[in-house]
């Protein structure tokens, strides 16, 4: 296939970051101090090639983007101070925006006030779908649960899926198709690389790489790796909270009491509910992942946070605005505390959680799906053919 | 310094009396020596004052200068020899100035002499001090590969003949003395302040090598096998510390050596963005006498682009080529020390297909940068520096030895990297222009 390029294409990359990569005179330091390139999936300047001469079609395919956990020990070494490490993160922001088939994407990476703006209305509009007027009561008495409807909730939860499935296949097809890596694969290779990537994912062992040495260590609490295994595990366990909980109070109910009378004693019985206890554990990891991302991101503490963009931010910002209310809710459910101004939250926690479902194609939350599907492509890479450079 | 300074009773009485030159010069390099030999012969009086022991800077520390391949502390001698006896020329060694100020149309300089520990005077440079001493420090000369004793001449060729007593490490166990056959022995000598009106000043203060740990993932100040290029240098010297070519960590002939260019230059992350200019050329200099030296060793040259823009440099960059000296392109990014204190480097070439690579050297030569070796603050004058640090040149195209203070002149490696051609080149124009100015000023000794 003919290789179109087009010199435009640097430009609107760098509307998705901030660096200089046309300072960039190729030295090479950036891929051999990289401690994740390696043979078959080098990088950063081989990107940083493609995005200089305007290659489109391979950077959109390009696996080399999520298989950089950005450590910035490029950024830091640069010669030319080119930040080759934050132009790695806006090619995974480039990458997620042109394959979003609602253009949404685009907005939103490239204007925060966008976002803002977006994020807002959508909200107003889920939570008013969710809102329904205890008639004939004054505000005065109103209690929790008079405001929000929980079966409209679980109809949007239900429509909102059947919204994403359908975009989320629309994107991935773009994905399959540009990055051709369905191509010559038989299902036996595709199985074992899949195998490879789900452990690569639950323990994240190339993402320690990064901190490896002794000058880069860090206590496991900020690890990046362990923060970011935090948060995603903390959503794996509430989101597995969240499976039981609808068979336990959906199905359940209609073969066993899920609660052991004997609880209901201590005036506690929803804390020690397998699913909660499940879903506190998680929110608690997750919180304390976000929490530390957020911070090193508000702060710009590190060479990887320090470029920080909104987009990062907002993602982060969702996370833990609904782990805290996920936590209030939990408290006040648990204490049967009637106060009107839980629904208020359970509002927010709602539309807030529906606008994450929804808006996962477009956002940095996107990567859940893209990384791995990359670390795929890239665990088949052994069925392509490297010519290996002559050595000495 | 804390030790009390004794002023010369003379400078105190009347200060007219003050010592008079045409021309003060700062540091005794080839820049220094050349500039003063030049003024000398003008019937100039000339001050020449040098930090270090000995006159030579960092040239008579240098196995050879490319592109001639001479020997260069064969033609540096003869230059510290004329200079020293040169009847117009005062060298002033182991003496820093301390402060300048305008007086006139000149300069008062006051110069603080280091105190050797022993009476220059009577000193006959026997060496018997130095014989019978029984503390061994690390050798700067030859940048610690290597001891001599505390009391010591700093060199074999230096000049003047004199010893130096490291009094920070000397146990005053009074060997020395008692060897001594002139009695000059000192162990309470004090720095003495002179004070000289002069009428014009040369900043001749040259270059340091940025740090071996610039970047410290190349572990310069850990691993006992990479050198810096100064250390590469002495390995490489008639004089050398070893008299062969060995590898430090265990005295082995190595035989797959590297160089690393642009270790301490063009490289923004380190606030070194500037080229140093000598370093392709040195290290391909290095290259080639290693390959004398050890003619069956592989020599690497990790390069980004070799500056090869001199005066027959080219033809020297070729030469190495034909010598079989391979020159890979590609940036060093990290170095690992293995068991055996190898050393692992990790590179993508630039001219073959992108992947990152190891490759294993036995020893490795970091070619460093230059860094401006002297800061005009510290004489608290209008010289101004560049961003770099570097002594700033306002009139560079045209007059590249005015400084933006009147009557103060720079010259060779202050102003910015430069080689020894282009040094001497620029410290005979700093001469030349520092005689107009003194003509224009009517400057008188008397
Ligand atoms: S380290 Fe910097 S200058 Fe060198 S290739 Fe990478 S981005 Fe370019
Ligand atoms: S007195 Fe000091 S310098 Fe002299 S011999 Fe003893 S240790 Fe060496």
């Amino acid at each position: 296939m003919a290789i179109s390029v087009n010199p435009h294409v640097l430009d609107e990359i760098k509307s998705y970051g901030a660096f200089d990569i046309s300072a960039c005179f190729h030295c090479g330091n950036c891929t051999a101090v990289c401690p994740l390139s390696e043979d078959g999936a080098s990088f950063p300047r081989k990107m940083i090639r493609y995005g200089q001469l305007g290659v489109k079609s391979e950077i959109l395919k390009a696996k080399e983007p999520w298989l950089c956990y950005y450590c910035a020990e490029c950024s830091e070494t640069c010669p030319r101070q080119a930040e080759p490490g934050e132009y790695m993160a806006s090619l995974r922001r480039y990458q997620i925006a042109n394959l979003d088939p609602t253009g949404f994407g685009k907005l939103m990476y490239k204007h925060s006030w966008f976002a803002l703006l977006f994020s807002a209305v959508t909200a107003f509009i889920l939570a008013t779908l969710l809102v329904k007027i205890p008639y004939g009561k004054s505000p005065a008495h109103w209690l929790f649960g008079d405001l929000v409807s929980y079966s409209t909730i679980h109809d949007v939860g239900i429509g909102l899926s059947v919204l994403l499935t359908t975009l989320l296949i629309a994107s991935f097809f773009n994905l399959i198709r540009r990055s051709e890596i369905l191509v010559g694969t038989s299902f036996k290779k595709l199985l074992k690389a899949k195998m490879e990537v789900l452990r690569e994912i639950g323990t994240m062992k190339r993402h320690a790489k990064c901190h490896e040495s002794d000058e880069r260590k860090m206590p496991w609490y900020i690890d990046p790796r362990f923060v970011h295994m935090g948060i995603m595990w903390g959503f794996l366990m509430l989101a597995m909270a969240t499976a039981f909980d609808f068979l336990f109070l959906y199905l359940m109910p209609m073969f066993v009491n899920p609660i052991p009378e004997w609880l209901g004693a201590f005036g506690l019985p929803q804390v020690f509910y397998p699913a909660r206890i499940l879903g506190t554990i998680g929110g608690l990891i997750m919180l304390w992942g976000v929490s530390t991302a957020l911070y090193k991101r508000l702060a710009k503490s590190e060479r990887a946070t320090e470029k920080t963009r909104f987009s990062d931010g907002w993602l982060l910002g969702y996370l833990w605005v609904l782990a805290i209310t996920g936590f209030w809710l939990e408290i006040v459910v648990t204490f049967a505390n009637k106060a009107i101004i839980n629904d208020w939250v359970l509002l927010i926690h709602a539309a807030m959680a529906m606008q994450l479902v929804l808006f996962m194609g477009m956002t940095k939350l996107a990567h859940v799906v893209y990384r791995p599907f990359m670390l795929v492509k890239h665990a088949l890479r052994n069925t392509e053919t490297h010519q290996t450079g002559e050595k000495q | 310094m804390n030790a009390p300074v004794n002023t010369n009773a003379s400078v105190n009485a009347n200060a007219t009396s003050n010592p008079k030159a045409d021309v003060l010069i700062i540091g005794a390099g080839i820049a220094g020596l050349q500039a003063s030999l030049d003024l000398a012969d003008q019937n100039r009086q000339v001050i020449l004052v040098e930090r270090n022991p000995s006159i030579g800077g960092r040239m008579i520390n240098l196995s050879k200068v490319y592109p001639t391949l001479d020997c260069a502390s064969c033609i540096t001698t003869p230059r510290m020899a004329s200079a020293s006896h040169h009847p117009n020329i005062n060298a002033l060694t182991y003496s820093e100035v301390k402060n300048v100020e305008k007086h006139g149309t000149g300069f008062r300089v006051t110069v603080v002499k280091k105190p050797r520990y022993i009476d220059e005077d009577k000193c006959i440079g026997c060496k018997r001090c130095e014989e019978a001493c029984p503390v061994f420090v690390k050798d700067e000369f030859e940048h610690n590969f290597g001891a001599k004793k505390a009391i010591s001449i700093p060199f074999t060729n230096a000049i003047p003949q004199l010893p130096v007593l490291d009094i920070n490490n000397c146990t005053l166990c009074g060997a020395c003395a008692n060897a001594c056959p002139t009695d000059c022995i000192n162990y309470t000598q004090q720095p003495v302040e002179t004070v000289y009106e002069v009428g014009a000043i040369l900043v001749s203060t040259g270059y340091q090598l940025t740090p071996a740990n610039a970047k410290p993932q190349y572990g310069g100040d850990k691993f006992t096998n990479v050198l810096t290029a100064l250390q590469g240098e002495r390995l490489l010297a008639p004089h050398g510390p070893f008299g062969r070519v060995l590898r430090p960590s265990d005295g082995k002939i190595p035989d797959n050596i590297a160089f690393i260019q642009c270790a301490g230059s063009r490289d923004q992350s380190i606030g070194l963005p500037y080229c140093s200019r000598v370093c392709c050329m040195y290290a391909i200099k290095q290259a080639m006498l290693l390959s004398g030296s050890l003619p069956t060793a592989d020599i690497t040259i990790y390069y980004m682009d070799i500056r090869a823009f001199g005066k027959g440099y080219e033809q020297f960059y070729q030469n190495a080529k034909a010598m079989g000296i391979h020159f890979v392109k590609a940036k060093v990014a990290r170095i690992k020390e293995t068991e055996d204190k190898n050393l692992m480097l990790r590179i993508e070439r630039q001219e073959d297909q992108s992947q990152p690579e190891e490759v294993q050297h036995d020893m490795v030569v970091l070619s460093l940068g230059l860094k401006p070796d002297w800061n005009p603050e510290a004489i608290n004058l209008n010289v101004h520096t560049e961003y770099d640090g570097f002594v700033k040149s306002p009139k560079a195209p045209l007059q590249p030895n005015i400084t933006t203070m009147e009557g103060i002149f720079a010259a060779g490696a202050a102003t910015g990297p430069k080689d020894i051609v282009d040094t001497i080149g620029e410290a005979c124009a700093g001469a030349m222009e520092i005689e107009n100015h003194l003509r224009r000023m009517e400057w008188r000794l008397s």
